[in-house]
């Protein structure tokens, strides 16, 4: 199954020809999958149960979590490394820079080079639908 | 904790300029799959061949949803989402899969973890022997 695409308008674009609006590319996910799904799929093809598997995921998150606000990086398989970023604002010297340069304090996913090569290599096809809007009628008590 | 140093970079804006001043994190260490998965089993009472069995069918799981268009949301881990960049062009028509800058996973972190990082525990770490600590 091919992953979608849609074109969307950005206003005041730099780079246009005055500055103009500009179409990009941007990802259409077809839905969302949650950790319930995630612990079904992991079930079948392990032989544990949901709920047990449903368990682990919570573990698994909680300890991520814990290790990355250690400052450790944490490795993920095929998918990579989550690590701790900082972005700040930039001083002259050393000495200009405080804690108080300190925008935020994040944490990141590096890709793995195999999963990198096969996000590349995943087919895109611009998405021909439009989102349709639930209609809500008015209903008699 | 999470310790943080300040290095010198070259200025993206004034490469040629005067070097800037930013502040990195140190990492303390790296907690490879097996390490995550005895600390998992410590958690839970599973063996360690069954948490990291677990651990990398869930790692396919959530790439596997991602080649197939789905974003995929783990409630305290955060969100997963294949995305794309592109270049600009005036008319909408113009743009096609040509027009792909970069496809890559976009990680987002949401829910618990996100309240975690919003006020982090951080302190000044100059090297990293100064901030290093046992991965067990």
């Amino acid at each position: 199954m091919p992953a979608f695409y849609k074109v969307r308008k950005y206003k005041k674009q730099v780079g246009m020809p005055e500055g103009e609006d500009a179409f990009h590319a941007i990802n259409s996910s077809v839905g969302l999958m949650t950790a319930d799904d995630v612990a079904e799929y992991v079930s079948k093809r392990s032989g544990v149960s949901v709920g047990q598997v449903r368990g682990l995921l919570n573990d698994i998150a909680e300890i991520v979590k814990e290790s990355m606000l250690r400052g450790e990086n944490v490795e993920l398989g095929n998918l990579g490394i989550m690590q701790i970023k900082c972005s700040s604002i930039p001083a002259d010297t050393a000495e200009n820079l405080t804690t108080s340069n300190i925008r935020k304090v994040y944490p990141h996913l590096r890709m793995r080079k195999k999963l990198k090569s096969k996000v590349e290599n995943i087919r895109f096809v611009k998405a021909k639908y439009t989102a349709i809007k639930p209609v809500v009628e008015d209903t008699v008590p | 904790m999470i310790y943080i140093k300040k290095v010198q970079r070259v200025n993206p804006k004034d490469p040629e300029g005067l070097k800037i001043y930013v502040w990195t994190v140190v990492t303390v260490g790296t907690v490879t799959l097996n390490v995550l998965a005895q600390r998992v089993a410590n958690r839970s009472g599973h063996s360690v061949g069954a948490c990291l069995g677990i651990i990398e069918d869930a790692v396919e799981a959530i790439v596997n949803f991602m080649e197939s268009g789905y974003n995929v949301e783990m409630d305290d881990l955060g969100r997963f989402q294949l995305k794309v960049s592109s270049e600009g062009y005036q008319k909408a028509d113009e743009v096609s899969t040509n027009a792909f800058r970069r496809k890559y996973v976009h990680y987002q972190p949401v829910g618990s973890v996100k309240a975690a990082f919003e006020a982090p525990n951080i302190r000044e770490g100059h090297s990293i022997e100064s901030a290093t600590s046992r991965l067990s």
